[in-house]
C-alpha cells in the first residue's frame, strides 16, 4: 500500500447531505400527524384541515424536490475526487428514495375521512 | 515533512522493524504496552478484544437463561390447562423471557460483536474511549445481574417485557417488579447509549489512513448508521422509564389518566424505542451478513451505493412507524392509514439489501459450508417473518390479530432469522479469528437442521394457533381441539430448537478447545481484520496500514507480513503510550496522533457505584442514592482529570513521513465529538419531554386542571437571562486560555451563574400549580425545570474539571479542549434551558387554549 495523492478533499459536511431528505420525510409525517390531532381535538372543519394537510404535504414534497435540483444541477464536484463522488450518488438516492416515500406513505391518506 | 528515521531518533520513538526478528521485536514491545495483565488485572482490562469477547460470552449467557425461560413457557403451554406454573410465575417467566433476549443478549451481543470486530476492519487498533467501554461492559453485567436475581427472588418484573402502563403503575404493581425492570433496563441502556457514542466517534474518526467513506467496508456504514439510531432511539425509553419510575417513587402522575396522565404516553414513548430497536438489532447482522456472502461466493459484494442508500433510508423509516404496535388503541383512520403504508414500505430497503445478497451470490460460486447453511436459514425464516410483518402493517388484519399468537409468530421469526442464525453463522466465519482454530465441524451440520427444522415447528404452528384466535400471554388455554394439537407440537418444536442450539455450542466449544489451528484467513477473505496474526495480539495491527482500494478488496497475503514488519504507520513504540491514528471523516487523510488510556480498574469501580445508587433506589433508600451518585460522578471527574498529558508535544512522527499533532493539541479530538452527539442524544430526551406535555395537554383526559398555572414570570425570565450569561462568560473563559490570558475569573463568573440558575429552578419547582403530584400539567412543568437543573449542574462539574486540569497542567492554551467543551455543554444547556422554561411559561396560555375546543 502506497501513499495517498493530495487532491482537495471533501468537506466533512458533505456527511451532513446524506440527512435532509429523510429528516424532511420524519418532518412531514410530524407536522401531519400533530395538524391531524390538534385540528380533530379543536374541531376544525374537514375542509380546513384538509387543506392544512395537503398544504404541509406539499411544502415538504416541494423541499425535498427542490434538494434534490440543486444536487442533480450542482453534479459531483470533481475537485472533491472519488468519495465526493460517492457521496453525490449516495445523497442523490437518499432523497430520491425520501421524495417517493413522503408520496407513497402520505399522499394518499389525505383521500380519508379525517377524526374518525 | 521530517524524515522518519530522523525524528523516530528524536523523538524517543523506535525505528521500524526491518526483518523477521525485528518483526518479532516490534510484536515484543508492542504487547508489553498493550496488553492485559493476567489474574486480578483482568478486571482492569480496557482493550477491545478482551472486552468485545466477554460482552460476546456474556451476551450467550443470557441468551442460555433467556432460552431456558421461554421453553418453560412452551412447557406450561405444552397442554391445556397445565399446572407446570403459577399465573403470577408464568408472568414473570415471560416477562423475563422477551426482556432478557431483548435487552440483555440482542443488543449487547450487537455491541460485543462491533467491540471486536470494527476496529480491526475498519484498520485501527482500539475504539476511542477504552475505559468508557470497560464501563459499558461492566454496567451491562451489574444490570443484567439484578434484572436476573430478581427472577430468583421472585420479584422479577411480571407486565410484559414492554411493561404497559397502567399494569406496571404502582396501582396494580405494588411491589417491586416494575422498579426492577425499570431501573434496570435503563442502567443496561445507558451503557449501551455511551458504547453507540463511541462507536459513532470511532468509525468516523479513527479509520485507517487513506480509508475514505466509500471504500470503508460495508459492516463500518452498518455500524455507523445503528449506532446514530441508538442514540436516537435509546432516549425516548431512558425518559419513559424515568418518568415512570417517578410516578411509582414520588407520585407523579405522567401515566395515571385520573390525575391527567395518559397511560398512551407510555406506549408512545416505548415504540419509539421499540420499533427502532428491532432495526438496531437487524443491521448490524446484515452487515455481518453483507461481510460474509461475498466471501463465502468467491467474489465482491453487489450494490454496494444501493445498501448504503438502503441502510439510510431503513434507519429513518423505522422511525416513523412505530404506531403500527398501537393500531387498536383508538387512533383515527387518517393517521392509522400513514403509519399503515410506512409499515409495508419499510420492506423495500430490506429487499434491496435481500437482492443485493442474492445477486452476490448468483454472481459468484457459493461453498456449501456451515456459515452458508447459517445463511441460508437466515433467509428463509427472516423473508418470511418480513412477510408476515407487511400482513400486520394492514390495519384490517392487525386488528384481527393483535395481542394472538400471530405476532408472536412474526416477531420471532424476524428476531431468529435477523439475530440467531446469522450470528451463528457469524460465529462459525470468525471465531477461527478469535481463536486461531477452524472448527472441526463434527456436530454443526446436524445441529444446524436441529435448530432450523425445531424453529419452524416451534414458531409456524403459532401463526395458524394466532389465527385461531389464541391470545399472547395467557398462562394457559381452554381444552380446544384446534388449539392444543398445536401448542403440543410447538413444544415439541421448542425443544428439538433446544437440542440444537446445544449440539451447536457443544460443537463451537469443541473448536476452540480441539480445532485445527490456522495462522491466517482460512476464508481467503478480503477485510482488514484478517490482516493480523490470529488469533489477534492485544495490539492488533503491528503498524497501521494505508488503505488505497477498497477495504473488502485487501490483498490480505501481502498487506498482514509488511504490516508486522512495521512498514504501515507507527510501525514502533514510543514513551509506553498506546498510539493509534485519528484521520479526516470522509477521506481518510491522517489528522492527529490519538494516544489510549492503558489498563485501569476505574471503571469497574465508577461501574460499582452506579450499581450501588441502582440498588438502593429499588431499596427506597434515597438518601444511599444520593451518596453512590455523588460518588460516581467524583469518579467520572477523576477519570477526567486523569486523561490526556500536562505538557505540549506539537507535531510528532507517525512514520512514512508524516507528522501529525497529538489528539490532546487537535483541533476536534474524539472526546470533542463524543459530546457533540452525546448532545444530539439529549436533544432526543429533551424533544420526547416536550412531546410528552404537548401529547397529554391535546389528548389526555381530565384537562385543564382546577389549579390554573401561576410561574413568577420575573424569576422564570431572570433565570432565562443569566443562562444566557453563563454562555457568554464560558465563551470569555475559552477566549481567555486559547488567548495565553487567565480564565479562572471567568469560569467562576459562570460557576455563580449556573448556581444561580440552579436555585431559581428549585423555587419555581416549589411554587408550581398545580402540584407536580396532584397533576400531569405540574409534574410535566417540573420535569422541565429538573432538567435545566440537571443540565446546570452537569456544566458546573464541567467546570470542576476544568478547573482541576488547569491546576495539574492538563489544559493549556494549546489543549483547550475542557473549556471547548465546557462552552459546548453550556451553549447547549442556555438553548434548552431557554426553551424549558419558555415551555412553562406558556402553560397558562395552553390551558386556555383547551376552553377552546367544542
Amino acid at each position: 500500500m502506497g501513499g495517498e495523492t493530495g487532491a482537495r478533499r471533501a468537506p466533512a459536511r458533505q456527511i451532513l447531505w446524506l440527512a435532509p431528505g429523510f429528516c424532511l420525510w420524519f418532518s412531514a409525517l410530524v407536522v401531519v400527524y400533530v395538524l391531524h390531532s390538534v385540528g380533530c381535538a379543536f374541531g376544525w372543519s374537514a375542509g380546513t384541515l384538509r387543506l392544512s394537510l395537503a398544504a404541509a404535504l406539499i411544502i415538504h414534497i416541494a423541499a425535498i424536490a427542490g434538494l434534490w435540483r440543486v444536487q442533480a444541477l450542482r453534479g459531483p464536484n470533481p475537485s472533491f475526487g472519488r468519495t465526493g463522488v460517492f457521496l453525490h450518488w449516495i445523497i442523490i438516492g437518499t432523497l430520491v428514495s425520501a421524495l417517493a416515500k413522503i408520496v407513497l406513505t402520505l399522499g394518499p391518506t389525505l383521500f380519508l375521512s379525517a377524526c374518525t | 515533512m521530517s524524515s522518519s528515521q530522523d525524528d523516530t531518533a528524536t523523538s524517543g520513538a523506535s525505528p521500524p522493524a526491518a526483518s523477521a526478528g525485528a518483526a518479532l521485536s516490534l510484536h515484543r514491545q508492542l504487547t508489553e504496552i498493550w496488553k492485559t495483565g493476567p489474574g486480578w488485572q483482568r478486571l482492569a482490562a480496557v482493550n477491545h478484544s478482551v472486552l468485545g469477547i466477554r460482552f460476546m460470552v456474556t451476551a450467550l449467557v443470557f441468551f442460555a437463561i433467556g432460552g431456558v425461560l421461554g421453553m418453560l413457557t412452551r412447557v406450561q403451554l405444552a397442554t391445556p390447562m397445565a399446572t407446570f406454573m403459577e399465573p403470577g410465575t408464568y408472568n414473570q417467566v415471560f416477562t423475563m423471557h422477551g426482556s432478557i433476549m431483548l435487552f440483555l443478549f440482542a443488543i449487547p451481543m450487537l455491541e460485543g460483536i462491533a467491540v471486536y470486530l470494527t476496529p480491526k476492519i475498519l484498520g485501527t487498533r482500539d475504539f476511542a474511549f477504552p475505559r468508557l467501554t470497560a464501563y459499558g461492559y461492566w454496567c451491562y453485567l451489574f444490570g443484567g445481574t439484578i434484572l436476573t436475581v430478581s427472577l430468583l427472588a421472585g420479584v422479577a418484573p411480571d407486565s410484559g417485557w414492554f411493561m404497559y402502563t397502567p399494569l406496571s403503575s404502582n396501582v396494580y404493581t405494588p411491589g417491586i417488579n416494575a422498579d426492577v425492570w425499570l431501573l434496570g433496563v435503563t442502567f443496561v441502556e445507558i451503557s449501551a447509549l455511551t458504547l453507540a457514542v463511541e462507536i459513532i466517534v470511532s468509525i468516523l474518526i479513527m479509520r485507517a489512513p487513506g480509508m475514505s467513506l466509500d471504500r470503508m467496508p460495508i459492516f463500518g456504514w452498518y455500524m455507523l448508521v445503528t449506532a446514530l439510531m441508538m442514540i436516537l432511539a435509546f432516549p425516548p425509553l431512558i425518559l419513559g422509564s424515568i418518568l415512570l419510575e417517578s410516578e411509582r417513587a414520588f407520585g407523579l402522575p405522567f401515566f395515571d389518566p385520573t390525575r391527567g396522565g395518559d397511560p398512551l404516553l407510555w406506549q408512545h414513548l416505548f415504540w419509539l424505542f421499540g420499533h427502532p430497536d428491532v432495526y438496531i438489532i437487524f443491521l448490524p447482522m446484515a452487515g455481518l451478513l453483507s461481510t460474509m456472502i461475498p466471501v463465502l461466493a468467491g467474489t465482491v459484494l453487489v450494490g454496494y451505493r444501493a445498501i448504503v442508500v438502503a441502510i439510510i433510508g431503513l434507519a429513518f423509516a423505522s422511525f416513523g412507524i412505530w404506531v403500527h404496535h398501537m393500531f387498536t388503541v383508538g387512533i383515527p383512520h387518517l393517521a392509522l392509514a400513514f403509519f399503515s403504508t410506512g409499515s409495508a414500505i419499510v420492506a423495500v430497503p430490506t429487499a434491496v439489501q435481500i437482492f443485493a445478497w442474492l445477486a452476490t451470490l448468483a454472481q459468484g460460486k457459493p461453498r456449501w459450508n456451515v456459515p452458508m447453511l447459517y445463511v441460508f436459514g437466515f433467509f428463509s425464516t427472516f423473508v418470511m417473518g418480513g412477510l408476515t410483518g407487511v400482513m400486520l402493517a394492514i390495519v384490517p388484519f392487525d386488528w384481527q390479530a393483535h395481542d394472538t399468537y400471530f405476532v408472536v409468530a412474526h416477531f420471532h421469526y424476524v428476531m431468529a432469522g435477523s439475530i440467531a442464525f446469522p450470528l451463528f453463522g457469524a460465529l462459525y466465519y470468525w471465531l477461527p479469528l478469535l481463536t486461531g482454530r477452524v472448527a472441526v465441524y463434527r456436530l454443526s451440520v446436524p445441529a444446524f437442521w436441529l435448530i432450523f427444522v425445531g424453529f419452524n415447528m416451534t414458531f409456524f404452528l403459532m401463526h395458524l394457533v394466532g389465527l385461531l384466535g389464541m391470545p399472547r400471554r395467557i398462562y394457559t388455554y381452554p381444552d380446544v381441539e384446534s388449539w392444543t394439537w398445536l401448542n403440543l407440537l410447538s413444544s415439541v418444536g421448542g425443544f428439538i430448537m433446544t437440542i440444537g442450539f446445544a449440539l451447536a455450542v457443544i460443537d463451537l466449544l469443541a473448536q476452540i478447545r480441539f480445532g485445527r489451528r490456522v495462522r491466517r484467513d482460512p476464508w481467503k477473505a478480503a477485510t482488514l481484520e484478517w490482516a493480523m496474526p490470529i488469533p489477534p495480539a492485544p495490539y492488533g495491527f503491528a503498524s497501521i496500514p494505508h488503505v488505497e482500494t477498497r477495504a473488502d478488496r485487501v490483498a490480505v497475503g501481502e498487506v498482514a507480513p509488511a504490516l508486522a514488519r512495521g512498514e504501515g504507520y507507527l510501525g514502533f513504540t514510543r514513551h509506553g503510550w498506546q498510539e493509534t491514528l485519528g484521520v479526516h471523516m470522509t477521506t481518510g487523510e491522517p489528522e492527529q496522533l490519538i494516544v489510549l488510556p492503558r489498563t485501569t480498574y476505574l471503571p469497574l469501580w465508577t461501574a460499582l457505584a452506579t450499581a450501588a445508587a441502582v440498588l438502593s433506589m429499588l431499596a427506597k433508600l434515597y438518601w444511599l442514592t444520593a451518596l453512590m451518585a455523588a460518588v460516581t460522578i467524583a469518579l467520572f471527574v477523576l477519570a477526567a482529570r486523569m486523561a490526556g498529558f500536562d505538557r505540549d508535544y506539537g507535531r510528532l512522527p507517525i512514520g512514512r513521513g508524516v507528522s501529525l499533532p497529538v489528539h490532546t493539541e487537535a483541533a476536534h479530538p474524539p472526546a470533542w465529538w463524543a459530546l457533540v452527539f452525546t448532545l444530539v442524544a439529549d436533544a432526543t430526551l429533551f424533544t420526547s419531554l416536550v412531546f410528552g406535555l404537548l401529547f397529554l395537554w391535546i389528548s389526555a383526559p381530565n384537562w385543564p386542571p382546577d389549579a390554573v398555572p401561576d410561574t413568577d414570570l420575573a424569576l422564570a425570565l431572570a433565570a432565562m437571562a443569566v443562562l444566557g450569561i453563563s454562555a457568554l462568560f464560558a465563551r470569555a473563559a475559552l477566549h481567555a486560555l486559547v488567548g495565553r490570558r487567565a480564565p479562572r475569573l471567568w469560569m467562576a463568573l459562570a460557576a455563580l451563574a449556573l448556581l444561580a440558575v440552579i436555585g431559581a429552578m428549585v423555587v419555581l419547582i416549589a411554587g408550581l400549580a398545580p402540584h407536580p403530584t396532584a397533576h400531569a400539567l405540574g409534574a410535566t412543568a417540573a420535569a422541565l425545570l429538573t432538567f435545566v437543573v440537571v443540565h446546570a449542574g452537569i456544566g458546573l462539574l464541567f467546570l470542576l474539571t476544568a478547573t482541576l486540569r488547569l491546576a495539574s497542567g492538563h489544559a493549556s492554551p494549546r489543549r483547550a479542549i475542557d473549556l471547548h467543551l465546557t462552552r459546548l455543554w453550556i451553549d447547549y444547556t442556555a438553548i434548552t434551558g431557554a426553551l424549558a422554561i419558555g415551555l412553562v411559561l406558556a402553560l397558562p396560555a395552553l390551558v386556555t387554549m383547551l376552553g377552546m375546543r367544542p
